[in-house]
């Protein structure tokens, strides 16, 4: 288990996806009411990056820009095809202004 | 004494989905296709596979070892000829013993059985060997014609311009994909096409392909001959219907199941695009009371796999997934929801020109279906909507200015 800075708190908006590259690769992150939600960027299904799509605060869901498959932003599960395989899901945790993932 | 295994027929994108719920939750699983390839994801192949911009393992759904690792047996080759006895039988006379089957034999192309159908360069893109063979030799290709213009032939026709082939789009019907999204969009892809260089040419049966024993044109009932040095034919399925029709399943407009995808045969299912499943999202019909709903999509397919696995595994639901479909054609992707093909009337909200619209399908008045071209939260707001099953009628929605979420 390694930890991570992957970016400054300051840098995400409430409820918009943001796509971060760093050294494990291609991240979605979401800042929430919850906190915040990290998870691999790419969609299971075709080439479409997660950040691009909708994150819904009501269900905690990021949704696919492309077809519209929607992963469970806690467990990376996909809720609705054409997706069926998880996304990566990391923990984050966020110390000063630092947001950390666990890796 | 053991149990014999479950047996899937069909090895295309609900028989995998079922074979990888199954073999994931541990059961002893056998996979029957009559393809020579591992079970490949199809819709690549009206698009980038065609043109040469993927091989055979850039669509292979799950690896080789995958498979192995969860006693899930992968037979390629295998064309099942029969099913009774509690025995799937192949052509070559091999046998495997179930306990229950998932037919998932899904839809053939059809073929036009007009002359000059044997030349070289006529050609399928449906599956993986006619997609890779329009693709072996699509260097040398200039001039394509498209025959039929539904979602693979008007795919197929965005990933050759995006090449630079010339191509000629030809439907017998007066506009692109029949009567699956209705006339104002149908006319709306109609100009996509035009505005990418595509030659339409609507309202123009073929009668023949010409060429010495490659193909080098298509003949029309007019009399002209449209110069091709590729012909992609692209008009419609057959459904797979001769196992579960020698099976005695009952049959309407596909393999009647119940809720659970049981067909009236004991222990056989059917999931994907022969299935007919009972349904609300679509009204009953003088032919078929309760209402009964058959979809050649993917997704449609992909949740038939994974309920009918659940239904095997002991957590079974009665299936009550709302239909939906995607295609993607240039830059554009419209999603869609609900059985557009069978409204009668439709309200555009958004901008057809911006390629930024919600199009609502209504069914004897009520909200029913709907397209989506951006409008992401709206199109979630539908889909909800329809989910819920609540009787929402045109009035309510056709006004662009009221959310569909603040219903």
């Amino acid at each position: 288990m390694a930890q991570m800075v992957i970016g400054s708190i300051d840098d995400f908006t409430e409820n918009e996806p943001k796509q971060v590259t760093c050294a494990i690769g291609t991240l979605c992150v979401i800042r929430t009411a919850a906190g915040f939600r990290v998870l691999d960027d790419e969609c299971t299904h075709e080439t479409a990056s997660l950040a691009d799509g909708e994150y819904y605060d009501d269900t905690d869901e990021v949704e696919c820009p492309l077809h519209q498959s929607t992963f469970d932003c806690s467990t990376g599960a996909s809720n609705a095809p054409p997706a069926t395989a998880a996304v990566t899901v990391y923990t984050a945790t966020v110390s000063g202004n630092d947001l950390t993932i666990t890796t | 004494m053991a149990t014999d295994p479950v047996v899937v027929v069909g090895g295309g994108i609900g028989g995998h989905a079922a074979a990888v719920a199954l073999g994931d939750a541990g059961t002893e699983v056998v996979l029957l296709d009559a393809s020579p390839h591992l079970p490949y994801d199809r819709p690549p192949l009206s698009k980038h596979v065609l043109t040469g911009g993927g091989d055979a393992s850039s669509v292979t759904l799950t690896p080789d070892d995958w498979w192995a690792a969860h006693h899930v047996q992968v037979v390629t080759g295998a064309r099942v000829v029969d099913i009774g006895d509690h025995r799937a039988t192949t052509a070559t006379g091999d046998t495997y013993p179930w306990s229950s089957l998932i037919l998932a034999t899904g839809a053939a192309p059809r073929l036009l059985p007009i002359a000059g159908a044997e030349l070289t360069g006529v050609r399928c893109v449906n599956d993986l060997d006619g997609a890779l063979a329009c693709a072996a030799t699509i260097d040398a290709v200039e001039q394509v014609v498209i025959i039929g213009a539904g979602f693979i032939g008007c795919e197929a026709a965005a990933a050759l311009r995006r090449v630079g082939k010339r191509v000629t789009l030809v439907d017998a019907a007066p506009r692109p994909l029949g009567h699956a999204v209705g006339e104002t969009i149908a006319d709306w892809f109609t100009a996509v096409h035009r505005d990418e260089g595509v030659e339409l040419r609507f309202g123009l049966g073929i009668e023949a392909f010409v060429g010495d024993d490659h193909v080098r044109g298509v003949r029309c009932t007019s009399g002209e001959v449209l110069d091709a040095d590729l012909v992609i034919v692209a008009v419609g399925v057959v459904l797979q219907l001769d196992l579960a029709r020698a099976a005695g399943c009952v049959i309407d407009d596909g393999v009647v199941v119940d809720p659970y995808l049981r067909t009236s045969r004991d222990g056989v299912f059917a999931i994907g695009d022969i299935a007919s499943v009972p349904s609300r999202f679509v009204d009953a019909s003088a032919e078929r009371t309760p209402a009964r709903y058959r979809s050649e999509h993917y997704n449609v397919a992909v949740a038939h796999g994974t309920a009918v696995a659940n239904t095997l595994l002991g957590d079974g639901v009665p299936f009550d997934a709302l239909p939906t479909f995607w295609t993607d054609q240039y830059d554009v992707t419209v999603n869609g929801a609900g059985p557009t093909e069978r409204a009668d009337d439709m309200v555009v909200r958004g901008s057809l020109d911006d390629r930024d619209f919600l199009a609502l399908y209504f069914t004897a008045g009520r909200l029913r279906a709907g397209l989506a071209c951006g409008q992401r939260r709206e199109y979630r707001a539908l889909r909800k909507l329809l989910e819920r099953g609540d009787l929402v009628h045109r009035d309510a929605v056709a006004d662009p200015a009221v959310p569909l979420a603040s219903l």
